[in-house]
């Protein structure tokens, strides 16, 4: 009995002395090596940088191909500000220009935007909708189907749809998609 | 020097201090990023939403020749009265009280309804003309949600007014110039930015 309190009391001291409890080589040896570890990780992720495929190009494309088509494509021409179009063209781009089932107009259309060249090849969609009931209900689509499995980029303006000779005017937004 | 017990105190102080810093930077470093957060993604979304501002009032001010546009008809039947946005309409705010009675209803407030407040983006729009007497412009406030954040956009219009447009008389732009046709020159300022 006696012993065994002397060992707890022996214990007891050793806790409350001014030792500390880690070693120096293990902190140096343990330092090291979490060091390496953080190296390799950084290294190793910046070896595959240059082979992963980013959204920036298509991002870019879209706002290249968007910006065309409301200032320049679809503008309206007694206009002076940029994001009013002319309804006649609008629906002249959305069902033949951007026709889907006809390959050679749109693959026309796309080059005519930037988005088809011998070094890309982007797929592009359009959706007019108006503003009060952006973006459940399109007025007008065209392009192919978004695909459920890509990176897709989209540029969104709100412009200003005008018939001249009708009087019609309706506000919208123009969401070009492109993937 | 045999023994089991460690060398230093002082080491062990200094190693938890830098783990603990290292858990700090990279706890701050991992925080996501939000629309405030100064980064070159920060500057493309001002730049969105500056276009989506100049967009909304150049739509606002097309006019077909011979007629006013309504951005222009919005700011000569203006009263001169401060709203606010209350989840449901603007509503008139008087010495920064609510009067539930006035509701501001025009072309603006309906564009900015269906654009900006679908969004979350909160805005002031401040119209800058002319004082009558002193020929300083002068700033009121038409529509006030709150002291805009440090990376608010400012877009904005120029409206010419004339005589003839038929001003509201409790509108506050006054003719600085009756000698000619020329009333006042208005500046529509459209102060966007996310919450």
């Amino acid at each position: 009995m006696f012993i065994s309190l002397n060992t707890i009391e022996d214990e007891i001291e050793f806790v409350k002395s001014d030792s500390a409890q880690i070693t120096i080589d293990y902190i140096a040896g343990i330092g090291i090596f979490l060091l390496s570890v953080f190296f390799v990780f950084q290294f190793v992720h910046g070896l595959f940088i240059p082979f992963q495929s980013g959204s920036d190009k298509a991002t870019l494309a879209a706002d290249r191909a968007g910006m065309v088509l409301v200032e320049q494509m679809l503008h309206a021409d007694t206009s002076g500000a940029l994001n009013v179009i002319d309804q006649g063209k609008l629906y002249y781009f959305n069902n033949t220009k951007l026709n889907y089932s006809n390959q050679t107009n749109y693959t026309n259309t796309l080059r005519a935007l930037g988005l088809f060249s011998n070094e890309m090849v982007f797929d592009m969609n359009l959706s007019v909708a108006n503003l009060t009931s952006y973006p459940t209900k399109p007025m007008n689509q065209s392009g192919p189907r978004l695909p459920g499995n890509i990176d897709i980029a989209q540029y969104n303006r709100m412009v200003l749809i005008i018939n001249p000779s009708t009087g019609y005017n309706v506000t919208a937004i123009v969401s070009v998609r492109v993937w | 020097m045999f023994n089991e017990k460690a060398q230093m105190h002082t080491l062990e102080g200094v190693a938890s201090a830098t783990i603990m810093l290292l858990v700090i930077v990279y706890a701050l470093d991992a925080t996501s990023m939000t629309p405030l957060t100064s980064s070159t993604a920060n500057v493309h979304a001002e730049a969105e939403l500056q276009m989506l501002g100049q967009d909304i009032l150049s739509a606002l001010d097309y006019a077909e020749p011979g007629y006013n546009s309504k951005l222009k008809n919005d700011v000569l039947n203006w009263t001169g009265d401060e709203y606010i946005w209350t989840a449901t309409s603007y509503t008139q705010l008087k010495a920064g009280q609510i009067v539930p009675s006035n509701n501001l209803t025009n072309n603006l407030t309906g564009i900015l309804k269906d654009a900006l407040v679908k969004q979350g983006i909160a805005h002031n729009v401040v119209l800058t003309f002319l004082d009558n007497s002193t020929f300083v412009p002068k700033s009121e406030d038409m529509i006030y949600n709150g002291n805009p954040s440090d990376n608010a956009v400012i877009v904005s219009r120029k409206i010419v007014l004339q005589n003839s447009d038929g001003i509201n008389p409790d509108n506050p732009i006054k003719n600085i110039d009756p000698s000619t046709n020329l009333y006042n020159i208005v500046d529509v300022k459209l102060i966007l930015w996310r919450m």
